[in-house]
């Protein structure tokens, strides 16, 4: 019985004659080690993908968190530079100001003070200039004596220096309407912070509002040590919200380690197009750190066999195995040294199947 | 005593009728099994270590659990394999140690063990299964596009059809292949940089913000309120809206859902997946208890599937794959077929030697009645029916009419030739007359057969029943030819005309003839015969041997190996080419693949896969002609696979898997300390294996090269911030590990919480570096502070066998026997390699348990034989009667021989259980021919008169019982379905044997007889 079988298998052996031709390929791989043959089915199956080898920038794109700042040059706080009690407010927080435009009025007893004092001062210098005119006149007609006349010209001369005196004064509080201090915007910006209303007692200890001006704002990224390295001043940046995304130059790089973050402080100067940054928001900063155009691969394509780096070039029957020389790895992709040449066409994905292909399941990754 | 039963003769047919009744009863009631299940007595501890390295596993765990189980009472052998995450610790007690008690000693160890492990991970014992424990694969897949798989195993695997299936009776553990359905925190940790939030900080609210509790009674005007803490998360909402962190510098709180996302994805480092006809389903294999009955745990889970499949939403379909019962039914039928085939066969022939209608009638009608007692001791003591106990009475059934034959030839002939005589008195005395004969006769071939009981191991539990069955059957029929045989003659038995049949008168003539021939060329015939039997012997030294034919078992599976660093992604696409080349042979039925290892499975990775490829029926194949066929054009066309690939079967591969702790025909362990110098010596064995003819699929098995993310934590830095290692231990626990964090609760089912890393960090050592884990004196510190990452080869498995490591070469032998091939390997193995001191190898496999029984057989052989020789002796009271009868044994194995040459079997234990019965049937045949001439003799004939006659007279005794044995073998040969593959050998031997047998008793024993008896004669003559 099993004699007719082995009969019937030896007979029928032409039929399946394919037995002896993959000996011979076996024989042929073993003869040129780095070629693996495989179909196009075959690859499908295995999930191989390929992909073109390119020349781009070997640069590295960096990711780090960042808070919104604004910009301590171009933010204004608003002080009532004498104590007193708001009367007015014409504006309200968030409302957009012109540079001089009035934002409150404060009654203040100190400028009513002050005012009064002036008034005193006015009328005392009044008299004192007559006093003094008339002793000039009598000094002249030398009715009086010297010493009488130059008191009341240093009389008169105070009066009108102690006034001159307390105008400054009154001056310095800024603009004044009859008793009320006039409060106007320094420049033209955002009414933020509103701290007070009408009524409320303020000085120059408490702050009224802010004024600041969104135009451009600071970016505060911290950046991993190893990469705060590639940053470098004025690389451009892209600042990730949200709402969208705005572009934004770095300007700084930190000196030493935030010990809070274990993280590199990294600035980047942002103009606020359309208002999409906001003061206190976290956001997303990255930054692409150029590097000189080179064969960029995905790290995935590179296979480790006995210490060396190898990537399988695609052949019309199957692959190529091929030395590389590897320059740095960025972030999932290498830089080819040497080895690769664009427009060539390399497997990416299932590359341990053909590494298996080319050294055997048992020897896989072992070093010798 | 014959005459009690006589006269009593009423009650002895009301007996015959409650035998035949019981007997129907118990043949129903029989358990059904495929073979008699030869998993040694062994107790599997499992140890689950996530993130633990093969050589850590190995250290930590492995030795400990090792250590404390070597002390064991009746421990033999201790064998572990550590892989990546999983320790697996075989405990193997001596043989007959009762498993319950086996489980409990090692139930009162594990405490101990677990005390020596690192804290947090614990051994559990497997399954109470057995090697042969997989029944039944299923798997649930959907056809409607709703569920994906990650579904179908949370949900309707996990709370659905687990329970119920589980609820069936024998049905130990389900082990469940596919994704689980988990909930996924996924942290941004720059937004952790942004808000000041470490690791730690993060895991800990995780942790304190999932529970439930319980807090006994609230006394209220409304009664006794139960109280209940319901900190339980109960959607993805609920995890997002967790606080982690006041950040009072800020004056903000900081929220799960500020720092991290939540998908429902499944549980991460998954290690196992299940395809099928080329894409992934959720699959399950139902584990059945250790003793229960394979065909009635299957039956009844196949009945549970149906219910499952009525409850389960429209479009989720649960498909019953594989069980082990459909190899059972068709073997069974198939032994049944043989079996009952044989009866009819012989039949037909008693009825044409006896040449009498009724006498042929209560002969044959003992056969049943044989087998129903058979069939009622089997019950009792508890055995099953399988290819063994069912193969014992097939080939028996030649045997079990002889005592019946005897005792109605007798009684017939006494009735033809007794005409006037009291029957009563005639049949008593006919049964008088024989008794002894037969009663001796059986209790030769008892004796003949009692070598096997001293099998030990797998041939012990496959060939012991076998035996049994047979010797009980044989130990039936004699007692049933002395029971109702006599009975049934009384009543139904009437005398012939003539004593012989027209047939036998002829026989009767022609052997005249022959036997005058025969004494004249005496010489040159026993020169031939001599001659014959050394030319025999030479051809045994050219057949093969091995342990048993291999099952066909309708199916075949394929092992594949893959690099250690394939991810399951790559690992199933490779399952599904395999699928799809074994789906283009229009012979397949279906495939279907397991991918590494499921919760509860094996100890494999998923770079190991096993496609299963399920074959239409033998007679429906077109493509191919044979399995082996098969198997050679599918391993061609997966030549080009970057796998290293093995075939074999579901059973044989379990059996394999037991017998050497491998799946193949052959394992070669290389015993040692190094690794590195145990991979060398390794290689080279393998390479000397391939070159030896009949090697196929050699494999190596990977030990080293599964690349590893190694975190050496830094000792300074945790000193100097007053960290433990445990700690650092603990964050990679959950980030990298894949621990549950928590449960999350939806209805009444439970969902794992895991933390899952962000797609760019995985496998990029820098990134992980930046992971901000503790904060410590107002400081973050990072994974990078607190520890060195890198990525590094390591090993892949370890495994040991008595506390020593081995290596493993695994090869399967085609085109040639085992035996053989073995031996060749051996030698070649040990001139060619040099091996270390403290290093050796050993070969393992099924051949080891045919070496064992041969050498077994080759001292109770003898010892039978030489028992057989002294009670011949005692009965014929001569040394030269019974050395003839016992020369006559060699002589009979020619056929044998020369049959198993011919059919191209080899010498495996079923082939020498045919030689054994063959010795039986040689040594009755000169007792039957050797009694009645010295009868003659004592009657006063002389010589060669005494020889004629007796020979004459002894033929048709002598015929019937070759050719009903003879014939009751032949449904086993012609068959070929599955299951006979395995008695086969035995009954060619038979066949072959009894042929040359027979012929020999007939033809050169009397002349041997004569001239032995003339030399004796001679020298009392002259001593005289």
């Amino acid at each position: 019985m099993r004699y007719l079988i082995f009969a019937l298998i030896f007979l029928s052996a032409p039929l399946w004659g394919d037995r002896y031709g993959g000996h011979q390929e076996r024989e042929h791989r073993e003869k040129d080690k780095m070629e693996i043959h495989l179909k196009e089915e075959n690859i499908r199956d295995l999930g191989i993908k390929v992909q073109r080898v390119e020349r781009k920038p070997s640069g590295k794109l960096i990711k780090m968190p960042a808070e919104v700042r604004e910009n301590p040059s171009l933010t204004f706080a608003i002080y009532s530079p004498a104590e007193g009690i708001i009367r007015r407010l014409f504006v309200k927080e968030g409302d957009l100001v012109r540079k001089g435009q009035k934002l409150a009025e404060i009654f203040s007893p100190e400028i009513a003070q002050l005012v009064g004092e002036i008034e005193m001062a006015r009328v005392k210098t009044e008299t004192a200039r007559r006093i003094f005119e008339r002793d000039k006149e009598l000094y002249q007609q030398k009715v009086i004596q010297y010493t009488r006349f130059f008191t009341s010209k240093t009389e008169y001369e105070r009066s009108k220096g102690e006034l001159k005196a307390l105008m400054e004064r009154l001056k310095s509080f800024g603009e004044v309407e009859g008793y009320h201090l006039v409060i106007r915007s320094p420049a033209k910006g955002y009414v933020v912070d509103q701290r007070v209303k009408p009524g409320d007692s303020v000085g120059p200890d408490r702050k009224l509002f802010e004024v600041h001006y969104h135009q451009v704002l600071w970016v505060y990224g911290w950046s991993g040590v190893s990469s705060s390295n590639s940053i470098k001043k004025g690389t451009q940046g892209k600042v990730i919200t949200s709402l969208g995304e705005v572009s934004c130059s770095i300007d700084y790089i930190g000196h030493k380690v935030d010990p809070k973050t274990r993280r590199i402080p990294v600035r980047c100067i942002a103009e606020n197009k359309g208002h999409i940054l906001k003061p206190g928001m976290f956001v997303n900063l990255e930054v692409f750190t150029g590097g000189e155009t080179a064969v960029v691969i995905p790290k995935r394509a590179v296979q480790d066999i006995e210490g060396k780096k190898v990537v399988f070039v695609r052949t019309d029957d199957g692959f190529e195995a091929r030395e590389i020389h590897i320059e740095k790895e960025i972030d999932g992709y290498v830089v080819v040294e040497e080895g690769l040449k664009e427009g060539e066409r390399i497997a990416v994905s299932g590359t341990v199947f053909l590494k298996t292909k080319l050294v055997g399941v048992e020897e896989g990754g072992h070093h010798h | 005593m014959f005459r009690t039963i006589l006269r009593f003769r009423l009650l002895v047919i009301l007996a015959l009728v409650g035998v035949v009744i019981y007997g129907f009863y118990s043949f129903k009631k029989l358990p059904i099994d495929a073979f008699p299940d030869p998993t040694p007595v062994q107790v599997n501890i499992y140890t689950e270590a996530p993130g633990l390295s093969a050589e850590e596993v190995e250290t930590l765990i492995t030795i400990p659990v090792e250590s404390v189980m070597n002390g064991l009472k009746d421990v033999v052998l201790v064998r572990s394999v550590s892989i990546p995450a999983l320790s697996y610790v075989s405990v193997y007690f001596k043989e007959g140690t009762d498993i319950y008690f086996a489980r409990r000693l090692v139930m009162e160890k594990l405490p101990d063990a677990k005390e020596r492990v690192p804290a947090g991970f614990s051994p559990v014992m497997g399954p109470n299964a057995t090697g042969l424990g997989n029944a039944l694969l299923y798997v649930l897949h959907d056809t409607s596009g709703k569920y994906s798989n990650k579904e179908l195993k949370s949900i309707f695997q996990q709370w659905l059809a687990r329970p119920l299936i589980m609820s069936v009776g024998g049905v130990e553990e389900i082990v469940q292949f596919g994704p689980e359905l988990a909930y996924l925190i996924v942290p941004d940790f720059d937004k952790f940089v942004a808000y000041g939030i470490t690791l730690e900080e993060f895991l800990e609210a995780l942790e304190r913000n999932n529970l439930l509790v319980g807090g006994g009674f609230f006394q209220s005007a409304e009664g006794d309120l139960v109280v209940r803490g319901l900190g339980r998360v109960y959607s993805t909402e609920d995890i997002l809206r967790i606080p982690v962190k006041v950040d009072e510098g800020r004056g903000i709180s900081v929220y799960v859902k500020d720092v991290a996302r939540v998908i429902e994805g499944e549980v991460p480092n998954r290690r196992g997946a299940f395809t099928m006809d080329g894409r992934e389903v959720q699959g399950n294999v139902v584990v059945k208890r250790i003793y229960e009955n394979t065909k009635e745990v299957v039956d009844k889970v196949k009945e549970k599937l149906k219910e499952i499949q009525n409850i389960l939403p429209e479009g989720v379909k649960i498909e019953h794959l594989y069980d082990q019962a459909y190899i059972t039914e068709k073997a069974v039928a198939t032994i049944q077929k043989a079996l009952f085939s044989g009866m009819l066969l012989v039949a037909i022939v008693t009825a044409f030697l006896l040449g009498n209608f009724r006498a042929s009638l209560i002969v044959i009608s003992s056969l049943p009645i044989t087998l129903l007692t058979a069939f009622i001791v089997m019950k009792n003591t508890g055995m099953s029916g399988n290819l063994m106990t069912l193969g014992g009475l097939a080939i028996g059934i030649g045997m079990f009419v002889d005592s019946s034959v005897v005792i109605v030839e007798n009684i017939y002939r006494h009735l033809s030739e007794r005409r006037e005589g009291f029957k009563f008195s005639i049949v008593l005395d006919s049964v008088r007359e024989v008794w002894r004969p037969v009663f001796f006769a059986v209790l030769i071939i008892v004796i003949v057969f009692s070598p096997i009981f001293v099998f030990e191991s797998i041939e012990g539990k496959y060939f012991k029943p076998l035996a049994f069955t047979l010797i009980i059957a044989l130990l039936s029929s004699m007692l049933i030819a002395f029971t109702f045989i006599p009975v049934l003659s009384y009543y139904f038995l009437k005398p012939g005309k003539t004593t012989y049949s027209a047939v036998m008168r002829f026989i009767h003539r022609v052997y005249g003839r022959v036997l005058d021939a025969s004494f004249k060329v005496r010489v040159p015939l026993l020169a031939g015969v001599v001659v014959a039997f050394l030319g025999s012997l030479f051809l045994l030294t050219r057949i093969g041997t091995e342990f048993a034919p291999e099952l066909e078992e309708g199916s075949v599976i394929v092992n594949a190996f893959l690099d250690p660093n394939v991810s399951i992604e790559e690992a199933k696409r490779l399952a599904m080419a395999i699928e799809k080349e074994a789906l283009k042979f229009p012979d397949v039925v279906r495939t279907f693949s397991t991918v590494g290892r499921a919760e509860k499975g094996e100890v494999v990775d998923v770079n190991f896969i096993e496609t299963w490829i399920i074959l239409k029926p033998q007679e429906e194949w077109k493509s191919f002609r044979t399995r082996e066929e098969f198997n050679q054009i599918l391993r061609e066309r997966l030549s080009w696979l970057p796998a290293s690939i093995g075939f074999t079967q579901p059973i044989k591969m379990a059996i394999d898997h037991l017998l050497s702790g491998v799946r193949a025909d052959i394992a070669i362990k290389i015993f040692g300390q190094d690794p590195e110098v145990l991979n060398q010596i390794a290689t080279k064995v393998k390479e000397i294996t391939e070159k030896v003819p009949g090697a196929v699929d050699v494999q190596k098995e990977i030990q080293a090269g599964r690349l590893q993310l190694r975190v050496y934590p830094r000792w300074e830095t945790l000193e100097r911030y007053g960290i433990t290692a445990e700690e650092v231990l603990n964050v990679i626990k959950y980030a990298l590990g894949g621990n549950d964090i928590g449960v999350l609760q939806k209805d009444t089912y439970l969902f794992p919480i895991v933390i899952s890393l962000p797609e760019e960090f995985r496998g990029n050592v820098e990134r992980l570096k930046e992971i901000p884990i503790f904060e410590r004196d107002g400081k973050i510190l990072t994974f990078g502070d607190v520890a060195d990452i890198k990525v590094e080869p390591g090993l892949f498995v370890i495994r040991r066998e008595n506390n020593i490591r081995y290596a493993l070469v695994m090869t399967d032998v085609e085109g040639r026997d085992i035996g053989s091939f073995v031996s060749e390997l051996q030698e070649r193995i040990q001139k060619e390699t040099e091996l270390p001191k403290g290093y050796f190898i050993t070969y393992g496999g099924q051949f080891e348990n045919q070496q064992r029984a041969m050498k077994r057989l080759s001292v109770a052989v003898p010892v039978s034989i030489f028992l057989i020789f002294v009670l011949l002796y005692l009965s014929f009271n001569s040394v030269r009667d019974a050395l003839i009868v016992i020369l006559n044994v060699p002589f009979a194995v020619i056929g044998g021989i020369v049959a198993l040459y011919i059919s191209g079997f080899n010498l495996s234990v079923p082939s020498a259980i045919g030689f054994i019965a063959i010795f039986g049937i040689a040594t009755l045949n000169g007792v039957v021919l050797v009694s009645y001439i010295r009868d003659l003799l004592a009657e006063g004939l002389d010589i060669r008169s005494a020889v004629k006659k007796a020979s004459i007279l002894r033929i048709r005794p002598i015929l019937i019982t070759a050719i009903t044995t003879f014939i009751g073998l032949i449904p086993l040969l012609v068959i070929s379905d599955i299951g006979s593959e395995v008695q086969k050998p035995l009954a060619t031997v038979v066949v072959g044997g009894i042929f040359t047998s027979t012929l020999l008793t007939l033809v050169i024993l009397p002349s041997v007889y004569e001239l032995v008896y003339r030399r004796f004669a001679r020298a009392e003559r002259r001593r005289e």
